[in-house]
């Protein structure tokens, strides 16, 4: 399963802005991803923004980014123009979805 | 003791029951597959299946014709069950894998196959957890459920880690949890009522500690599949409170 645009912009921007090369962007999203429990195979941009501003700005920092919290704010504002684009078109049903339901009997 | 031993298996089946019957109707209503796969799995493991074969022994001596076809119809529920059970793991867990297809089309072949054998060879007589397709279905059975328990326990502890960061709803998180809790009991519960069954020739409802365990065994799976589906005012408040707290302490 390929990789979500969502994660695949969010990738491009900071290799983009940082001097992170590619491997290292795809590393630290992957990384921020994991550790607010999301995959980089389904999240959304409406996730990936809750991540953008709670998690990434620390990876950022742990790795030497400077001025990683205004990095972040233009990361969201972008986001915030270009997450319908990114919205994922007719991807699989995640479990949370399927469990969400299931909690709603007749 | 004798009526106590029983109340894990009512309470399974009472649970198993309404669980099953709402999920069935949500799926009627959706027209989606999960809750309709889940909707079989629940019903046909547990108050179809398991029921109707306890039920059947009161047959087995007065009237052998009703005692089999019940049997007949109870392993073809299980069958549909536990199948339904491994492609629900396929399809939600990992629609894109190739190796989860396989696993759950080939739990299929055997399930359905092991009946076929059950029916040409013994008629669907009592089961002898030494028949080879009898323990071959019990072994997929035990699968289904133990496969389900550990993707929703791994799934929930990504869950928790979305609810920290509001991403997730608490109740949706901890339902993962239960029905992992409820899928690993019925399925560990089982393992041992047939390895018990096994060493000392006792069925489940022979009494003995076979009969305890899996009595103890579907009191854990009851409670907490009711916990996850069909939870009280009470619980939801707790969870909900819970998690409000800890989002709290967090950004403190």
């Amino acid at each position: 399963m390929a990789d979500a645009p969502a994660f695949d912009w969010m990738c491009s921007r900071l290799e983009q802005d940082t001097s992170l090369d590619r491997l290292e962007a795809r590393g630290t999203v992957r990384l921020a991803l994991k550790s607010a429990g999301l995959d980089a195979r389904s999240v959304t941009p409406d996730q990936l923004k809750v991540v953008i501003d709670k998690v990434l700005e620390a990876e950022l920092t742990a790795r030497g980014i400077a001025d990683a919290g205004s990095l972040c704010a233009g990361f969201v504002t972008a986001l915030a123009s270009e997450g319908q684009q990114l919205a994922m078109a007719g991807g699989s049903e995640t479990p949370d979805a399927v469990f969400s339901r299931l909690g709603g009997g007749s | 003791m004798g009526g106590l031993v029983w109340v894990g298996f009512i309470a399974f089946f009472v649970v198993a029951l309404v669980v099953g019957v709402r999920v069935l109707l949500l799926a009627r209503r959706t027209r989606e597959l999960p809750e309709l796969l889940m909707g079989i799995g629940v019903l046909g493991i547990g108050p179809v299946g398991f029921g109707l074969m306890v039920f059947a022994r009161q047959f087995e001596t007065t009237r052998p014709a009703v005692y089999t076809a019940m049997l007949a119809v109870a392993l073809f529920a299980v069958s549909c069950g536990a199948f339904a059970k491994f492609v629900f793991n396929w399809r939600v867990y990992h629609p894109d894998s190739q190796v989860a297809r396989a696993i759950a089309l080939l739990a299929g072949i055997g399930l359905f196959g092991s009946l076929v054998y059950a029916g040409l060879y013994h008629g669907f007589q009592a089961p002898d957890p030494l028949e080879p397709s009898s323990l071959f279905r019990s072994s997929l059975q035990i699968g289904c459920l133990l496969w389900g328990a550990t993707e929703s326990f791994a799934y929930w502890t990504k869950m928790r880690l979305r609810v920290r960061l509001g991403l997730a709803d608490p109740v949706v998180s901890n339902r993962f949890l239960m029905w992992a809790i409820g899928a690993f009991a019925a399925g560990w519960g089982t393992a041992v009522g047939l390895v018990g069954q096994l060493v000392s020739g006792a069925t489940t409802t022979d009494g003995g500690w076979v009969m305890v365990s899996s009595s103890l065994h579907g009191l854990v799976a009851a409670i907490a599949i009711a916990l996850a589906f069909i939870p009280p005012a009470f619980y939801v408040r707790y969870i909900r409170s819970r998690a409000e707290r800890n989002a709290a302490h967090a950004s403190a």
